[in-house]
């Protein structure tokens, strides 16, 4: 080995263990980050929200043109329907949802609330 | 000297594009997730395709949906003009005309019958109806309209004719309910539509009924949550790994109505005519195709633990995780290394 590969063969090891020890951060600082809920109505968005650090309630009411009614609330990084006038209440008892890849639906009024995926995802779907 | 710097440099490059090809090399992320959505067979469809072609994955998802448009308009028995409608119209009359996929899903229908000996049955079309668990005029029936509707369910009374491609029913006023197999084999013509244009990758969940192709696009397996029938969706007892296979399971915890603090869920067995009561409150079948994951799960959880347990041991290439209302997690041989149970109120026995 010649004396100039040194100096190479040791920048880019520098290079390899910066980049690697970068790449952790980022990935501890992202952490959590980003678990969204997606709220649509006949499979169009209506809002998205970051659900993480929601301490106080935050509520949404959504009509549909044919008298359909939906109430979602918003609280301690979770989301849920509290109301609807759907005959199947399927929606409410779904309850609070908060992993990423679950999805709360209400069919009769085609609400749906959707937790995204994240790095810290541990399942891809649930079973149900 | 020259010549030396030469060297390095072209050591440099050497090492640089190594690490270039490293660092792309973990993070595959070529493929595009191409999701569409759907409110179709009463039930809420979502479909992720992920290719490195995002046309190319837009249009196979709208020929796969397309295919479970012509589905519904076939097996549904909210449209009038479907043909199994038709054929419960004609019950006891005449015999109906139908396309060969529906002799298909009828012969399959009739073959998980035979197979669960009742615990399955498609002619329950009437005690679905009476019951109407799912809609706003959900009750218990009186006794007299129960044993009427419960003494016309026979799968045996389902004829079926392949040679000239008609079926038919009977007696008067039996009716046939597909409800329990139908989304399974929507799920598997989703799949082969988008195998057939070249999707190798894919999450299908037919309203929790759940059908991958392929692996995860990094190459592992998808992991699919159990739901904890004991709470909200969403919050599951274990995870499963899967790969290009179907999930399927059935519970007492999504579709019911409570009276006097009892609950009514929409799983009847058919030879009671009431709401399946032994013990389970959730199956779980794990298949090569959802139609076989999707009629099973019901099959099992009407035959409770133990029949149903020596049910899918006899098949081949089946498998299942059945939950007790004792929190008691049963799951079959093939399921140990796939299976981890993440809920310390659940303890797990192998069968």
């Amino acid at each position: 080995m010649k004396k100039g590969d040194k100096w190479i063969f040791l920048g880019v090891g520098i290079f390899v263990i910066l980049s690697f020890i970068g790449f952790k951060l980022y990935e501890i600082k992202n952490k959590g980050v980003g678990q969204k809920a997606i709220i649509k109505q006949n499979n169009k968005i209506i809002d998205i929200v970051d659900l993480s650090n929601t301490t106080e309630s935050r509520f949404w009411e959504i009509k549909g043109s044919h008298g359909e009614y939906n109430k979602i609330e918003m609280r301690n990084n979770q989301i849920h329907f509290i109301e609807a006038n759907c005959p199947d209440q399927v929606c409410v008892h779904t309850g609070w949802i908060q992993d990423a890849g679950t999805i709360a639906v209400c069919l009769p009024n085609r609400v749906s609330i959707e937790i995204t995926r994240d790095e810290t995802m541990t399942v891809d779907d649930v079973a149900y | 000297m020259k010549k030396d710097m030469k060297k390095i440099y072209r050591k440099l490059i050497l090492c640089l594009s190594m690490l270039l090809y490293i660092t792309t090399g973990c993070n595959k992320t070529k493929e595009k997730i191409v999701q569409q959505e759907e409110y179709m067979l009463g039930t809420f469809i979502q479909a992720k395709v992920y290719d490195s072609n995002k046309t190319k994955a837009k249009k196979s998802l709208e020929k796969a949906f397309k295919r479970v448009e012509e589905i519904e308009e076939r097996f549904s028995v909210n449209i009038p003009t479907s043909e199994i409608s038709q054929i419960n119209k004609n019950a006891g009359i005449a015999p109906t005309k139908v396309d060969e996929e529906v002799i298909y899903l009828l012969r399959k229908s009739t073959y998980y019958s035979k197979l669960s000996q009742g615990a399955f049955d498609p002619t329950i079309g009437n005690l679905v109806q009476l019951w109407g668990i799912g809609t706003d005029h959900a009750q218990i029936p009186d006794d007299e309209s129960l044993q009427k509707a419960l003494s016309i369910v026979n799968f045996n009374d389902l004829i079926i004719n392949e040679e000239k491609s008609v079926v038919s029913l009977a007696k008067k006023g039996q009716r046939l309910d597909l409800g329990a197999i139908a989304k399974g084999y929507a799920a598997d013509e989703m799949k082969k539509n988008l195998i057939e244009e070249g999707v190798r990758t894919a999450f299908l969940n037919l309203g929790g009924n759940v059908l991958t192709i392929g692996s995860k696009p990094d190459g592992s397996s998808w992991k699919v949550g159990i739901q904890n029938p004991f709470t909200t969706r969403g919050n599951y007892i274990g995870i499963l790994e899967v790969r290009d296979q179907a999930i399927v399971s059935s519970g007492n915890y999504e579709r019911y109505f409570e009276e006097e603090g009892k609950r009514y869920h929409h799983i009847l067995d058919p030879r009671t005519g009431y709401p399946s009561n032994n013990g389970i409150i959730s199956t779980t079948i794990i298949t090569n195709q959802s139609i076989d994951a999707d009629a099973l799960s019901t099959a099992v959880y009407v035959m409770g633990l133990e029949k149903g347990l020596a049910l899918i041991n006899s098949l081949a290439d089946t498998e299942a995780v059945f939950i007790t209302n004792e929190k008691k997690v049963y799951i079959t041989s093939g399921l140990e290394e796939k299976f981890h149970l993440t809920n310390g109120e659940f303890t797990c026995e192998k069968r």
